[in-house]
């Protein structure tokens, strides 16, 4: 189970709106790389994976990102605070706004709805913790694209955080799989799937 | 206890130690014997606990064990974490 704290992971504090760049970084809520796939990815991969120092990663950096999906939410939410019908036309986000008004919703930048087809949870841990440290990067990527959309500092600090997490959750996937290789037959990694076959 | 700094101020020093404790566990899950590390770890936690009583009998409740000691109800005070504050 899970319980709720009442503040944010780290501080996000936008004066100026903007809506334009607010759909640029909806994508880390509901896109491809975003943060609440990589949330969803995490926590399913937890039960087919058989060693423990795997699971308890899984289970902190899969929470972690539902901290990081609120973190962009809050972004989001400021940078359309209170927006008018002529800025909301001027700054491009009728179309989004003609659905949402300006209430969030897990969407790409490009419009499409958040889906799990973007993540695998394959239970084999070899392949997951790939598919894993291959989601950090393209998370990275993508705050990396998301900074040099702006050079409003106060959108460039928490998104700098983010993206530094995408680093240290990637370290950390890499030692989880040396860990799950040391586990497994050296010669050979891949002769088996530790959370399917049944060593004899 | 009266509280010397802002609700912010005070916020942000809870935001730093819960990020150290996060961090370090997260190191802890694939160095389950780094004793550096688990020491560390147990500071903060000490360290983030205090930090949040203060801001907790001074601003609002951060979580339920807060609002248990509390006369009144305040779970549903704002602001909540994304509100901007003016």
């Amino acid at each position: 189970m899970w319980t709720y704290e009442k503040k944010l992971q780290y501080p996000v504090k936008i004066c100026n709106t903007n809506a334009a760049l607010a759909k640029a970084i909806i994508s880390q809520f509901g896109g491809p790389d975003g943060e609440l796939a990589a949330s969803m990815r995490y926590l399913s991969q937890r039960y087919s994976m058989p060693y423990n120092e795997v699971i308890a990663t899984l289970t902190d950096i899969g929470t972690e990102e539902l901290a990081h999906m609120e973190m962009i939410c809050a972004i989001v939410h400021q940078l359309t605070k209170n927006l008018k019908p002529e800025q909301i036309k001027a700054q491009g986000f009728a179309d989004y706004y003609v659905d949402h008004t300006l209430g969030l919703w897990p969407q790409a930048a490009s419009g499409a709805p958040f889906t799990a087809t973007v993540f695998q949870s394959k239970g084999d841990p070899i392949t997951d913790l790939h598919e894993n440290m291959a989601a950090e990067q393209k998370a990275r990527t993508t705050y990396d694209n998301i900074l040099r959309l702006t050079d409003d500092p106060d959108v460039l600090e928490p998104i700098r955080f983010l993206r530094e997490r995408e680093i240290v959750h990637y370290q950390r996937f890499g030692e989880a799989l040396r860990i799950v290789q040391d586990n497994m037959d050296s010669r050979n990694f891949y002769a088996f799937n530790p959370s399917f076959d049944v060593r004899k | 206890m009266t509280c010397e700094y802002s609700r912010e101020e005070y916020l942000k020093r809870i935001q730093q130690l819960g990020f150290m404790t996060d961090d370090i566990r997260l190191f802890l899950n694939t160095h389950p014997r780094c004793d550096e590390a688990l020491c560390a770890l147990k500071r903060y936690i000490l360290l983030e606990r205090a930090a949040k009583k203060q801001y907790e009998e001074n601003y609002g409740s951060l979580t339920l064990e807060a609002v248990g000691q509390k006369e009144r109800y305040d779970w549903i005070d704002g602001p909540w974490p994304w509100e901007r504050e003016d």
